[in-house]
This record gives structure tokens, sequence and C-alpha cells, in this order.
């Protein structure tokens, strides 16, 4: 018998294929199934915790509160509330905006204002509410405060800031238990998420809802869309493009929200124009 | 974000690197290959049974570790499932050089071929994938018939 060297074949064992396409089909494939993933999660995140009842919110919202406490961080729901006057006549409002909404009683909303100069108003977990002195300083007149005031409690009463805490939890547990982020404590997370944006989709429903309660309060719509009029001006003052904003911002484009609430009081047959309730005098030196 | 940077340049410098080290030692592995053909290792358990030789067993051994690129590749791999092809050149190069160290080491004593050769591989360390090949056989020396008393 005749024994001979084989000398090994170079296309057997190793692959044709050059090592970056596979890197590159990969990594889109990993890509893909991530964002499918996170969207899945979110959405199935965001149904839980639309089903969860108010009063864990408010259970967890504490937990949260004491929590940062205990690591020596500032409390998430905490504001100054600087002048009393103010704070009784935004309730005074407030109060009037839960009557339209029929909110519930067990929904307790706590209105909180911050005198920083920052054009903003939110709403989150435990039916906190907050508003900037930034923005309420531009409002023209009751109507718009209103039309905000509503606009925050429709987000609580349709559950928005826990429907986003639990889509954003979702995520965070997916990733972790895949090894995907490296700030997973789900105490940061907690604390982040509670001052986390909406979706689009909550804007444009929390806009309706608050439309439909300032009609019930003044019996016309006149005034509502002052507001994103103003943060209309606001943004082109700004001088940045709204080009790409729609596709970044969650909120819906100023003028496409404000077409949406023209054509909603159209089809309830609304009353678009009416007098103007004028914000008390000394409203702007309360923000003062 | 630093995070990712060091990520990315990990990433570029594994495959860098590692293609590089591999190209290399390819060229190296063909090269010995030709040199030591007229060696050959073969897998038989049965020897000639005509001839005397002498019998001894010879090992080669080598130990390759990965690259940060391969790894990354080699996870991925995992979440969907399918051929690592990453891996794939790695352990080719492990037993195609395993079986030179043995060639050699049995060209070392004179022998004119390896009978009965095996492979063992396994993987050594916690982190980065490291293996060992080893292939193992019994070396064939040609000698004179051995008296033995009887």
């Amino acid at each position: 018998m005749q024994y001979k060297d084989r000398i090994p074949d170079d296309q057997v064992n190793i692959p044709g294929r050059h090592p970056l396409r596979e890197f590159l089909r990969l990594s889109i494939m990993a890509v893909v199934a991530v964002i499918v993933l996170g969207f899945l999660l979110s959405v199935l995140g965001g149904k839980l915790g639309g089903l969860l009842p108010f009063k864990a919110e408010l259970w967890l919202a504490e937990r949260i509160d004491a929590a940062t406490q205990k690591a020596g961080q500032e409390s998430p729901f905490e504001r100054d509330i600087v002048n009393p006057e103010l704070q009784s006549y935004l309730q005074s409002v407030a109060d009037k905006v839960s009557v339209a909404l029929d909110l519930e009683q067990s929904m307790q909303i706590t209105l909180h204002y911050s005198d920083e100069n920052v054009i903003n108003a939110f709403a989150t977990i435990g039916g906190h509410v907050y508003f900037f002195k930034g923005l309420l300083s531009l409002l023209p007149h009751e109507n718009a405060l209103a039309m905000l005031v509503a606009h925050e409690y429709s987000h609580v009463t349709l559950r928005h800031p826990v429907k986003g805490l639990g889509g954003g939890l979702a995520l965070a547990i997916g990733t972790s238990a895949i090894g995907l982020s490296s700030e997973n404590s789900l105490f940061s997370l907690g604390t982040r998420l509670t001052s986390a944006g909406f979706s689009r989709n909550m804007e444009t429903e929390a806009d309706q809802s608050a439309l439909a309660a300032v009609y019930k309060m003044y019996g016309h719509v006149d005034g509502a869309s002052a507001l994103f009029e103003l943060f209309m001006q606001q943004r082109q003052a700004s001088a940045k493009g709204a080009h790409l904003e729609k596709f970044i911002s969650t909120h819906p484009l100023d003028q496409e929200r404000i077409d949406t609430l023209n054509q909603l009081a159209r089809d309830n047959n609304w009353l678009a124009t009416g007098d103007l309730t004028p914000l008390p005098d000394a409203y702007s030196n309360w923000l003062r | 974000m630093i995070e990712y940077a060091f990520f990315a340049v990990m990433l570029i410098l594994g495959f860098g690197f590692g293609q590089l080290n591999e190209q290399r030692h390819y060229k190296s592995i063909k090269k010995r290959e030709q040199e030591l053909s007229a060696l050959p290792a073969i897998a038989s358990r049965h020897p000639p049974a005509e001839s005397t030789y002498q019998q001894q067993m010879v090992m080669g051994s080598v130990v390759v570790a990965s690259d940060y690129f391969k790894s990354f590749v080699a996870n991925l791999v995992n979440v969907f499932g399918g051929r690592i092809r990453s891996y794939e050149p790695l352990l080719d190069r492990g037993r195609r050089e395993a079986i030179l160290r043995l060639k050699q080491e049995a060209k070392k004593h004179g022998a004119s071929m390896v009978f009965n050769v095996k492979y063992e591989t396994s993987r050594i360390g916690g982190g980065v994938t490291t293996i060992e090949v080893m292939a193992y056989g019994t070396a064939l020396i040609p000698s004179q018939p051995v008296v033995t008393a009887s």
C-alpha cells in the first residue's frame, strides 16, 4: 500500500465570503431586529402601563420620589411655588378644567409651578403637572391658559405618563435582558422617564380632549389655538427650519395642530369666535 | 459616547490586525505544507504490516486567539443562528498548524510517516475566545529489525 500526503484544500473549510460582508449582513439584521423588538416592547409596555390603576400610579410616583430623595438627589416632583396668588389663580382655572374634563374623584392632580424661564409645561406620573414661568408669561388670555392646563390635565386623564413609563420600562428590561444597555439600573430609568416626552399621537389626543374642555368652559373655542400660534412664533424666532422638525419633534407641527383643532371645532359645530376672558390685572406682576 | 468610540476602535483594530495575522499565518502554513509533504500523516489505525518500524508518539499543539472583530461577528451569529464563518478560518488554521508541528516533530525523529492521527480541540480562557488544537499520532521510524529475546 502506498501512503501519500494530501495538501489541505483551501476551499472546503474556509468560507469564501469576505468577513466584512458577513459583518454587514449581521449588523443590518441586528439593527432591524432591535428596532422591531423595541417597537413591540414599547407598544406592549404602553398598553400594560395604561392598565395600571391611577392609585398604583400614585404609589409608583411616591416610591420614585422617596428613592430619589434617599439617594440625595433632587426630587423629580418638586418645584417651588413662588407666589401664593398665582398658585391660587392657576388652581382656580385648573379646577374649572377638572370639571370640564369630568375628572374622576380618585384622580388627584397636583399643580406645580417653576419660575425657570423655560417655554414649557408637562405632565408626569402620579398626576403631577408642571408649568414654567417662561410659558405662562407669554399667554395672552385666560382661554389660552385654560387650553394649556386642559392639555396637560388631559395627558393625565388619558394616562399618557404611565403609558410612556410602561413602554420605557419594557424597553429597558428588554435591552438589559439581552445585555445591550450599560445604564440598565431601573432606578435611574424610572427617574429619567418621569420627564420623558409623549408620542405625537398622545399629543394630538390631549389637544382634542383639551379643546372639548375649553368649549365646555367658555361656550366657544376662540383663543385656544393661541397657544400653538405662540409656539409657532417662538420656533420661528429661534430660526430653525421646520423642515426636519416634523420628524424629530414628538409634538405635531404647530400649524398642523391648529388645523386639526379647527377641523375638530367645525366637525362639532363649536363656535370659533367668542369673548376672550382676560387674565387678572396682576397676572404679569405675579410672574415677576 | 466614549464607549461607542472605544467599541469602534476595537472593532477596526480587531479587523485590521486579525486579517493581517490570518494572511501571514496562511502564507506560512502553505509554505510549510509543501515542505513537509514528503511525510504523510495518516488517519488509519493499521500501519503497514510488511516492514518493521520503531514507533513513537508525536504531537503538535497550537493555541490561537480570536480577535475583537471575529468575536463580535460570532456574537451576532449567536443571536440569529447559522454558520459562524468568522471562526472557521481560526479553527482551520489551528488544525493545519497542529499537523505541521506534529510532522515537524516526527521529522526530527527521522520518521517516514505518522499513523493514527487524531485531533483534539479545547477552548481555553474565559473572556476572549482562545482555542487549543492538538494533533497526535504514532510516528513510524524505519529501523533495523529489533531482536527480541524469546
